[in-house]
């Protein structure tokens, strides 16, 4: 018995190795990169799996493997994966964590391998959000760029005596919805995501300061730029819409708000496409004419200008020793064909024009999402000139809590907020 | 024993279902949620109106793999913990020598300290080393968490042995190995069966560890996983309560089935509480 | 003999001596050092003095003063709860073993479940203590059990639930070695069970009594993942203990000095506690 048995496993031991000779013979002329796209493992399965597989039969030098990891998990172990080096080759990033701590020293330079034409296709808007000016190169393709547009209920409207067919368009109108809304019908005006550890306040408390600046939340050297008579104004805006505002907004994330606006418990939402699959779930891809949710324009501060809120995520490049193939790679990913169907299957806007004729987004909400990619000014994620983009985040949302919570007004949230951002900068110094 | 009055009867009752309804409440809320379909999430429900048992077959699917790491982790972190706790232990007990007390104090001096003090300056050593998200460190470091614990364990239940088992065992010509191996392992069996429960289920709880320590997905136990879904955007509520209680169901039929040794095993003194 | 002793003693205490102090030895020195070094910026590799210390000084006096209402409002409900149920299980009934069961689940169940699992509890939409609440017209709206003034005890009572079977089955094990000869002694003398429960009882519980609240103490002081998994330290923070401002140190602010600031107040209140509790044992031994 013993005898057969370690003459099995001899025999197993000996074919492994015959095995693993093959393989590296193979590997001596082949190139293999890993690619994270971070989310839900079915969703990027279901382009990316397609895409690779395509890839690699017009490139059969290069063999591509797909990591798949959840946005949360991805988000606290990044750190861990870059310093121990095991982080994949091609990455979905975020445009404002370029000069992330834990990262930055391992970004590829991908100008020498990307072809300009793909370059010029992404509109110069969106390369002025990932602009860091201090970085020399290409090191961050942009992929997806996400506005803020508003989500509202045309049921709740009716009820409420409003125009269904009539969004705001201004901030005035706005506040005036939300409080026609919850005096009319008692349901909540805006939902405001303010849960902790996520950075959905900062997001959208920034939107308006910067929509009343018309500048990002940070200059270049990390310093806040909003402590100014515009930046107040802001403030003081959103101090008028918190009475509107659902009961305790901190227990509340994007994801849980999304179900509330469908249901007719909150009557507006500013959301960015993410919430699109909600809507399509409960009635439909034309769901904006046969259900009870419309997509409209982000209403406009009192300056009149267009500006929204915009994040984009991108691919980068992470090793030197795989640059070449990683830059094949992303540029097919960035192929009209491949990012329509990233898109589709994530429900992001579409970047390129030609991703309009799709009759995926032939539906007039993509339209806004479109336009306002083109025609609105776009201020993105903070941090972006920071080693640590996170803790302006962190910093900052314990300000907005209490000012969204009414423990403080809008003058102290202003010079709070401020310290907050620039001792995060000192601690950087 | 005193007869007991019928009133106290009747307080002992209310008493005991009141305690009982404080311990199942969370378990049972992530019952009714489980057997929900997400459509209907919102719905108020005191008792459970659906039963949707494909939430759970989902829920497996996604956490599956998670499940079997778990118990791995568990499993070899019992089995390192225990080899390096046995002769430990038994010398702690069995032998007088300078310097005992010193060992017992930094013993209970690393069972007090909690992971989240230590891991932050682990985490830049083992990062300096090249040793991040290494399975074999991290079962190493499961290991040193609970080493404390099963040696104040074995070292209580060596004391009840009698002495000089050893001895009889050195005059037959055993040496040290064979008298652990031969002689003491054999009749350690419940000792060591409680040091090694409470080694399981720590580990396979353990949280905060892994959390530092992991980078890759798909070595995640199960605590990762559930935490993931915990902080998700969309939190899919229905597969995130059936993951839980699928996940509870393995510590939570040890400790019914093993009562008897995990109560000896917290008043040994040595458990977290 | 004393050489081969010594040859004993080496070779069963080394394994497990080199694992702690690969774990915990150079862990525990670091900490030591790293607070007082700098991580960020151009202070980076540099001995900063006190300027950790400065940093966090303006949160020191809140996450005090949570930690403590976090720690004491859990441990002793949890510890008089605990006593309770072992009077109670300490006499035979019908149906003792079932109760005994269901009451040690909570301490079986890993700690971010537990988050999770309460979170299904205190959820203002649909959570169950919400529904029953409302049903039975207790309350006309939700309750908010995660909000800004309530997230506090919230995360207590699931301390509470979690904390009461280790305290319960501390006090059941120590019921058990009281000799049943002094309340027979003290029937004999017309004691009422009152007064042998305050004559008898509590007397001979007095030593599993304070080695229980050292020991719950130490641990939900330094307890991580249930706050870390129902409120992540908010709202603003109104729950952020000690633990929650190492792992914001850490991961949100990216700053191991600062981090470790935090570790080392930490550890020297768990030194503390440890030697105290140590000498009780002792004490007990002797």
């Amino acid at each position: 018995m013993k005898k057969t048995l370690s003459l099995a496993l001899a025999m197993i031991l000996a074919f492994g190795m015959l095995l693993g000779c093959t393989g590296s013979a193979f590997a001596a002329e082949q190139t293999t990169i890993s690619v994270l796209r971070p989310g839900d493992q079915d969703k990027v399965a279901s382009f990316m799996e397609p895409a690779v597989e395509a890839f690699e039969a017009a490139n059969p030098d290069i063999n591509v493997e797909i990591v798949y990891d959840s946005w949360a998990g991805w988000i606290q172990t990044y750190p861990t994966k870059f310093e121990a080096d095991t982080q994949p080759d091609v990455i979905f990033w975020w445009d404002n964590k370029l000069h992330d701590s834990s990262a930055h020293d391992k970004l590829v330079n991908l100008e020498p391998y990307l072809s300009e034409e793909m370059v010029a296709k992404i509109p110069q808007g969106v390369w002025d959000l990932v602009d860091t000016g201090d970085m020399d190169g290409l090191y961050y393709v942009p992929s997806s760029v996400d506005t803020f547009v508003l989500y509202y209920n045309k049921a709740l409207f009716e009820q409420a005596g409003l125009d269904p067919n009539a969004p705001p368009t201004t901030w005035d109108e706005l506040l005036a919805a939300a409080k026609a809304i919850k005096e009319n019908t008692g349901k909540t005006g805006v939902g405001v995501p303010a849960i902790n550890g996520a950075e959905v306040l900062q997001e959208f408390v920034g939107c308006f300061i910067n929509q009343a600046t018309d500048a990002p939340i940070l200059d270049a050297d990390s310093m806040p730029l909003f402590e100014t008579e515009q930046g107040l104004e802001a403030l003081k805006f959103l101090e008028q819409l918190w009475p509107y505002v659902q009961e305790s907004p901190t227990e509340y994330g994007r994801g849980e708000l999304r179900p509330l606006i469908r249901d007719g418990e909150v009557g507006m939402l500013i959301e960015g496409p993410w919430a699109i699959s909600t809507m399509i779930g409960a009635w439909g891809a034309d769901f904006t004419n046969d259900g009870d949710v419309g997509i409209a324009e982000l209403p406009v501060g009192p300056n009149g200008k267009k500006i929204t809120w915009a994040g984009t995520n991108g691919w980068i490049a992470t090793r030197e020793e795989t640059a070449e193939a990683s830059a094949k790679f992303i540029e097919f990913l960035m192929s009209e064909e491949v990012l329509k169907a990233h898109h589709i299957a994530y429900g992001s806007g579409p970047l390129y024009a030609a991703e309009l004729e799709d009759p995926a987004f032939q539906y007039d909400y993509w339209k806004t999402f479109y336009n306002e990619t083109q025609e609105y000014a776009l201020y993105g994620m903070i941090g972006k000139n920071s080693a640590t983009p996170a803790a302006y985040y962190t910093a900052l949302e314990e300000v907005w809590q209490a000012f969204v919570l009414g423990q403080i007004g809008a003058e102290d949230a202003l010079a709070m907020a401020a310290d907050a951002a620039e001792a995060v900068t000192a601690r950087n110094a | 024993m005193k007869k007991v009055s019928p009133g106290f009867k009747v307080f002992r009752v209310v008493l005991c279902v009141i305690f009982c309804v404080f311990a199942l409440l969370p378990v049972y809320a992530a019952v009714i949620v489980a057997l929900t379909p997400y459509a209907n999430m919102l719905e108020a429900q005191l008792y459970p109106h659906y039963f949707e048992i494909a939430n759970f077959a989902e829920a497996f699917q996604s956490i599956g793999r998670n499940v079997f790491n778990s118990f791995f982790y568990a499993c070899c972190a019992t089995l390192v913990t225990t080899c390096f706790a046995v002769p430990a232990a038994y010398v702690l007990a069995k032998y007088r020598f300078r310097g005992r007390k010193a060992v017992s104090f930094a013993l209970m001096l690393t069972q007090m300290m909690a992971g989240i003090v230590v891991l932050p300056t682990l985490y830049k050593m083992l990062n300096t080393l090249g040793l991040l998200n290494n399975r074999v460190i991290l079962i190493l470091v499961y290991s040193a968490f609970n080493m404390a614990l099963v040696t104040t364990i074995l070292k209580g239940y060596f004391e009840t042995l009698p002495a000089g088992l050893d001895e009889a065992a050195a005059i037959d010509g055993c040496n040290y190995l064979d008298i652990l191996t031969r002689i003491i392992l054999p009749i350690s069996g419940p000792g060591i069966a409680v040091g090694a429960i409470f080694v399981f289920v720590n580990t396979y709880n353990e949280f905060v560890i892994p959390l530092f320590l992991l980078a890759d997905a798909k070595h995640y136990p199960l605590t990762l996983k559930i935490y993931s879904m915990l902080s998700d955007t969309t939190i899919r509520w229905h597969i995130m309560a059936a993951s839980s209680i699928i996940g509870i169901l393995p510590p939570v039929a040890l400790f019914t089935f093993f009562q008897k040794y995990i109560i000896e095993g917290v008043t040994s003194g040595a458990v977290k509480g | 003999m004393k050489k081969l002793q010594r040859r004993r003693l080496i070779i069963s205490l080394l394994p497990m001596a080199l694992l702690l102090l690969f774990v915990y030895g150079y862990s525990l020195v670091n900490v030591g050092t790293s607070a007082f070094m700098g991580f960020t910026g151009s202070s980076a590799g540099q001995f900063v003095g006190l300027k950790n210390f400065e940093l966090i000084k303006k949160d020191i006096p809140d996450t005090v003063w949570i930690t403590i209402v976090w720690t004491f409002g859990s441990v002793i409900p949890a510890m008089i709860m605990g006593l309770a149920l072992a009077i109670i299980c300490h006499r035979n009934f019908y149906g003792k073993k079932a109760v005994v069961s269901m009451n040690l689940i909570p301490y079986a169940i890993p700690l971010i479940i537990v988050a999770s699992c309460w979170r299904f509890v205190y959820n203002p939409d649909f959570g169950v203590l919400n529904v029953f609440l409302k049903e039975t017209g207790l309350v006309e709206k939700s309750i908010t059990f995660l909000g800004f003034d309530k997230a506090l005890g919230s995360v207590i009572v699931a301390r509470i639930w979690r904390a009461m079977p280790f305290a319960f089955m501390n006090y059941y094990s120590a019921l058990t070695t009281i000799p049943s000869e002094l309340y027979e002694a003290a029937a004999i003398d017309g004691a009422s069970s009152s007064q042998s429960f305050f004559h008898i009882t509590l007397p001979n519980l007095r030593s599993v009594t304070t080695s229980t609240l050292l020991v719950l103490t130490v641990w939900t002081f330094m307890v991580f993942d249930i706050i870390f998994g129902m409120t992540g330290g908010g709202p603003i923070n109104a729950t952020r203990t000690l633990p929650m401002r190492i792992y914001q140190e850490m991961f949100g602010m990216k700053n191991l000095g600062t981090a470790s600031a935090w570790s080392l107040i930490a550890i020297v209140v768990l030194v503390v506690i440890t030697i105290i509790y140590w000498n009780l044992i002792d004490k007990e031994e002797a």
